[in-house]
């Protein structure tokens, strides 16, 4: 904290401008924590693409996880996604914040130690969600999978960043906060009440809970959360981003302060009201649906201003554009910006959502927003910034220009090759003869069409992977060439509060009434969205007949959950008579009361699993789940060898129902201490079909759990129909 | 759970639109403030990440060009 301490300058009270006497102090700026944080972003960049890149290649060759469960598909999908999104654009938003608000407040960060904390312990929550998705511990809601502890040390964390945000903007000599810092200020605000309202869970153990909420509540609160982490994780921190590299690479203002004012405010305010557009034609009340499908339209004014912001800040510099690197990747990153948030809106239309929704388009809906957008203006930012941190200039503009082109070409082949995949499934999907049947009643046989769709995205991939190595081999040799700055000198005259201000000018020179203003306008959308959250148990028509799992098939539900089944299945049947013949009744809210969490699933790339119960008999389930192309030739589903060897961990089961009735499961007093009784017989009983089918299996084994869990799967309704 | 105080609210309904109305106020005002912001200010903001400004807290006369 020492370089922290205004060290007055021998030329203090020296003349500005020619006016009156101005001190000036000397401090210098901590460029170490920069440094630190731009290296985990590359480092963690490498990483998450690889596994990334992994995952997209077992999509069409499924043997490439070489039998070992730790890396299969359902596993490191969770941890591609979370290493993308909190590994390397979380560290990417460090980087930027660190350097550019010690800047723009004309000081250094408020605490080195505070800054140290943040980024070790950021490395440490990333290194135990790299450990913990491996091994299957995971709490299967999409972009908040990391079990009870992590989620605690998420919030610490966030905490620490919070108040070293704060007390730098306190004891800033800039009387004003730049437009960037708005941005970050609504990023910590909002990340942190999504993230503690969305992982209210209830801990089993170590490293197993359950979400409080169920079902169709527990969707909208995921949801919420969801659309939201894309919001203020990928996107404002990014804004903030771009509305100070973009200016300081092309060395000219942004466009307009005023628009970025309107920017700001209608973003944050109308975000926060989206998120139901995730769940349209699900069995979430439709008032709820349209509200999400109205904020999502309203959406794109904000969203084109800032992007219009942005590339305006570039006319009468186009020039400029042709011969900088730095350039070509941040307007190809505002236009991936562009294209994402008109793309989002559109798919939140219902009719286009019917279409489109669990099809390849979302995949690749967000990686034109994490390839294009993230990654382009953090590649932009690195380029830049480097160099500036090693004080010399960047090795090969030739290299980084291979990187341009080589990623842009990445980008257009991932997407397009997913699009194309998309429609043709989609089509496929809806298709009817003339007679009135589905023309291609085998799903199968739908994927088997867009294997060649996969192979071509896997070759963007590699491109843009490619791209990314060009660019750390510049990088490093940048860095050798020059010398690292660790403290950079500046200085800057004593702060001037300017009293009698009024308006957003007042408000820009108080950043605790900004937080506050910035945490009202989150609120508001987020407390109206939580109404039909609260209200949802009143729209729930409760279903009789339909109970709480029993003790084995909740065993097979939580490894349902351990190999990410959810990543490729869906459990949620939307009302269409494509749909309906394919898999059955369109699922009804009062059959997830009981599901902590919800697996709805969001992707398609296996058939939905809603009425899997009976459709198949025991044996079909053991032979597909060991070969699934023994019953399905040329699936890409893989083996799942593991569950035939590994004993399902019979010494949780009290807990796991103890804990499951705390949360409102109906489970009848007393029935956790029978519950590995109950859970024997049943087992035994599959066991025993199965072996009149010829197959010799264990009853301890949890190939046996899953079976149980599959045969239950969208039964309880059936029950209803036959006492009708 | 904190689900049975709200169920009890009568037409709920109604907050979507309240809420709408409230940002269209916002926004209104939002727009009267920043079109009568001063433009020697929004200058002086605009130009504060590319340090043309250093040595004065203030606006300076340097950057008054205009974009």
């Amino acid at each position: 904290m020492d370089k922290n301490k205004p060290a007055y300058s021998s030329d203090a009270g020296k003349t500005a401008g020619g006016g009156a006497a101005v001190q000036v102090e000397t401090f210098s700026y901590d460029n170490q924590i920069v440094r630190s944080f731009a290296l985990a972003t590359i480092i963690w960049g490498v990483i998450g693409m690889l596994v990334g890149l992994i995952a997209a290649v077992q999509l069409f060759w499924p043997q490439l996880n070489l039998g070992i469960q730790y890396v299969s598909f359902g596993r490191i999908r969770p941890l591609h996604t979370n290493a993308v999104i909190f590994a390397f654009v979380g560290n990417a938003i460090f980087m930027g914040v660190y350097y550019s608000l010690q800047r723009l407040c004309r000081t250094r960060m408020y605490s080195d130690l505070l800054g140290k904390i943040n980024f070790w312990g950021w490395q440490l929550i990333i290194l135990s969600a790299v450990i913990t998705f491996a091994l299957g511990y995971i709490t299967s809601k999409e972009y908040a999978e990391l079990e009870w502890p992590i989620d605690i040390a998420i919030a610490v964390v966030w905490v620490i960043f919070g108040i070293n945000l704060l007390g730098t903007l306190l004891k800033r000599r800039e009387p004003h906060m730049y437009v960037a810092i708005w941005f970050y200020i609504a990023t910590w605000v909002t990340v942190a009440i999504l993230h503690i309202v969305n992982s209210f869970e209830i801990p089993v153990s170590l490293f197993k809970s359950y979400s409080l909420y169920a079902g169709v509540q527990d969707a909208l609160v995921e949801w919420w959360y969801g659309h939201n982490a894309v919001a203020f994780f990928l996107t404002t921190p990014y804004l903030g981003l771009m509305y100070y590299f973009l200016p300081k690479a092309a060395n000219r203002p942004i466009y307009s302060y005023r628009l970025s004012i309107i920017h700001f405010w209608s973003l944050i305010f109308i975000y926060i009201w989206a998120g139901p557009h995730h769940l349209l034609y699900t069995a979430l009340p439709d008032w709820a649906q349209s509200l999400g499908t109205v904020f999502s339209i309203m959406l794109i004014a904000p969203s084109w201003g800032g992007m219009i912001n942005g590339l305006l800040t570039l006319r009468g510099a186009w020039d400029k554009v042709r011969e900088e690197p730095v350039l070509k990747f941040m307007v190809v990153a505002v236009t991936a910006y562009g294209m994402a948030t008109f793309e989002g809106p559109m798919l939140a239309l219902k009719n286009v959502n019917a279409a489109l929704h669990y099809t390849d388009w979302i995949i690749a809906h967000v990686h034109i927003g994490a390839l294009g957008w993230n990654g382009f203006l953090t590649f932009g930012i690195l380029y830049w910034l480097i160099p500036k941190l090693y004080r010399t200039e960047l090795f090969s503009r030739k290299l980084a220009n291979v990187h341009f082109w080589i990623g842009t070409l990445g980008i257009v082949f991932v997407a397009l090759s997913l699009y194309w995949a998309a429609v043709t499934q989609s089509l496929m999907w809806k298709q009817f003869t003339p007679l009135g049947v589905l023309q291609y009643p085998n799903f199968l046989e739908t994927v088997l069409k867009i294997i060649p769709m996969y192979v071509i995205r896997a070759i963007g991939a590699s491109a843009y992977f490619a791209g990314v190595i060009i660019m750390i081999v510049n990088l490093v040799k940048t860095m050798k060439k020059g010398h690292f700055q660790k403290d950079e000198m500046a200085e800057a005259p004593l702060v001037m509060h300017n009293g009698g201000e009024k308006g957003h000018r007042w408000l820009e020179s108080r950043p605790v009434q900004f937080t506050i203003a910035a945490a009202v306008a989150i609120l508001i959308g987020g407390i109206v969205e939580f109404i039909p959250t609260f209200l949802v148990k009143s729209n729930i028509p409760t279903i009789a007949s339909v109970k709480p799992l029993t003790a084995l098939e909740q065993q097979g539900r939580d490894i349902y959950q351990r190999e990410g089944c959810n990543n490729c299945h869906s459990q949620m049947i939307r009302p269409f008579r494509s749909e309906t013949q394919r898999y059955g009744k369109y699922s009804k809210a009062g059959e997830y009361v009981y599901d902590h969490p919800f697996l709805w699933g969001s992707k398609r790339t296996g058939p939905d699993l809603h009425r899997e119960g009976g459709k198949y008999p025991d044996q079909w389930h053991y032979y597909h789940m060991q070969n699934p192309s023994s019953m399905s030739p040329g699936s890409i589903m893989p083996s799942y060898a593991w569950l035939y060897t590994q004993k399902i961990d019979i010494g949780q089961t009290a807990s796991k129902i103890s804990a499951l009735r705390k949360i409102g499961v109906p489970y009848v007093a007393g029935y956790e201490n029978v519950a590995n009784e109950e859970l024997a017989r049943q087992a035994l009983a599959i066991q025993k079909r199965l072996i009149a089918n010829g197959i010799a299996v264990e009853a301890d084994r949890e190939i046996i759990a899953i079976i149980a869990y599959l045969q239950r799967l969208g039964t309880d309704i059936k029950v209803t129909q036959a006492m009708k | 759970m904190f689900s049975e105080y709200l169920e009890k609210i009568e037409n709920v309904g109604v907050y979507p639109a309240v809420a709408l109305v409230i940002f269209f106020v916002l926004f209104i005002i939002l727009l009267i403030w920043v079109f009568r912001m001063d433009k020697r200010y929004i200058q002086r903001m605009k130009n504060l990440p590319l340090d043309k400004n250093k040595n004065n807290g203030k606006s300076n006369g340097e950057d008054k060009k205009g974009y």
